[in-house]
């Protein structure tokens, strides 16, 4: 897949969207994957996992982490070749087979659980290669994941810390992703 | 046009209190530290301080803190010990284990005893305070060297009861002869579990399968 320069979506409550393609040995100081229960061999966990020899895996095997939807472990200083000061481990369950409202709700948890951390620069390889959609949902599930991401902004009492926030872009649809997390945050009213 | 959110996704804004935490050490030094730093947080603060396991097990009972963070090794009582007993009054209990421990012995009997986190003494103050916010919330956290050294041998066959106490006389200089006398067993039998315990240890002889079980906190020397 050819580079695509990293595109900046717009600013929420002193969050920095931006949309580019992560990579895992990027030097953010948190990196957010998504892992099923069982081995999809597609989602962002597994990239990850073959980088760390199969940790993730015997982890989960073992039922340290068993990827149930919601389940949540952070790893802290992973080693290389992971760039990522942190690593968030959100679990899939048995697939999210692209459904917006699920995709969203992750995506809200894990920009709640990061506003709990020192993170300033964050990368969210959340959904896309593990979720199964077809071309037509792509907007639909970039809008969700956007909306999750702001609803969690909106239950601060006081906006955060500076962050910068980059939603992977790697679905082979990049220019559309990007386009429909850019427009949900444009179009985006706080619902108090 | 305006979005509004769909049912399911929106939880109100809601003033919380700050997330209690409770200290359990038998390092006065630690204590002092770890409440140092909490400190500075305006969103967490001080439940109580326990200095063993059973100080722990009452206070824990009276308090009711959000979060506690508790060593492994104390006297009388070990911290597994005490997490298994805090989980049994209260399954929601948060707890997250403080150790200088970085083997996955004591890391696996931690976690299936109900800890939400490991972490070394050595961490970082963010890690520590990312951790107890995290594991308020619901989140698990684990030092990544330590999730390693879990991996590795999650899927292990676990050493018996037998073949550790057989092992914990053998780190103490006995024949295999004295460990029968000692345990009520044959020496045959004795030799029995010592080969089970290298088989499953990946040990040479008994003084390479002691020194893999006691780094990785199987056994304690």
């Amino acid at each position: 897949m050819p580079p695509i320069p990293p595109r900046p979506l717009g600013q929420y409550r002193h969050v920095r969207f931006v949309a580019a393609q992560i990579a895992i040995e990027a030097p953010v100081d948190l990196l957010i994957v998504g892992m099923q229960e069982k081995d999809g061999g597609r989602s962002g966990a597994e990239q990850v996992d073959r980088a760390l020899h199969g940790t993730l895996g015997r982890l989960r095997a073992g039922g340290i982490f068993t990827g149930m939807a919601g389940e949540e472990l952070t790893l802290w200083a992973p080693p290389a070749p992971i760039g990522a000061r942190s690593l968030m481990l959100i679990g899939l369950g048995a697939g999210l087979a692209g459904d917006p409202l699920r995709i969203g709700r992750l995506t809200r948890q894990a920009m709640r659980s990061t506003l709990c951390t020192h993170a300033r620069k964050v990368a969210c390889l959340l959904g896309w290669n593990g979720l199964d959609i077809a071309e037509e949902g792509i907007e639909e599930i970039a809008a969700a994941m956007m909306r999750g991401a702001l609803l969690a902004l909106d239950g601060l009492e006081t906006p955060p810390r500076p962050i910068e926030w980059i939603f992977d872009i790697r679905n082979g649809q990049a220019q559309r992703t990007a386009a429909a997390l850019e427009n949900a945050l444009a179009t985006w009213h706080s619902p108090e | 046009m305006p979005f509004h959110a769909p049912d399911g996704l929106y939880a109100p804004r809601a003033a919380r209190p700050p997330i209690s935490v409770m200290l359990v050490d038998d390092h006065l030094l630690l204590r002092e530290g770890v409440r140092a730093v909490i400190g500075t947080q305006p969103d967490l603060t001080i439940a109580g301080e326990a200095e063993d396991g059973a100080q722990a097990i009452a206070l824990y009972e009276r308090l009711r803190p959000d979060v506690v963070l508790m060593d492994l090794q104390m006297p009388d009582m070990s911290g597994v010990e005490a997490i298994e007993a805090i989980r049994r009054g209260d399954p929601g209990a948060r707890i997250i284990v403080l150790t200088t421990f970085s083997g996955d012995g004591r890391a696996i009997k931690a976690l299936r005893a109900g800890a939400m986190g490991y972490l070394l003494k050595a961490s970082l103050r963010k890690e520590l305070l990312d951790a107890i916010r995290s594991v308020f919330n619901g989140g698990k956290h684990l030092d990544a060297q330590v999730a390693t050294a879990i991996a590795l041998h999650v899927l292990d066959d676990d050493l018996t009861e037998r073949e550790l106490a057989v092992l914990t006389l053998a780190a103490a200089g006995n024949s295999n002869k004295q460990i029968a006398a000692r345990i009520g067993l044959s020496e045959e039998t004795v030799k029995g579990h010592m080969k089970q315990a290298f088989a499953k240890l990946g040990a040479a002889d008994r003084t390479h399968a002691v020194t893999i079980a006691a780094k990785r906190g199987l056994i304690e020397i």
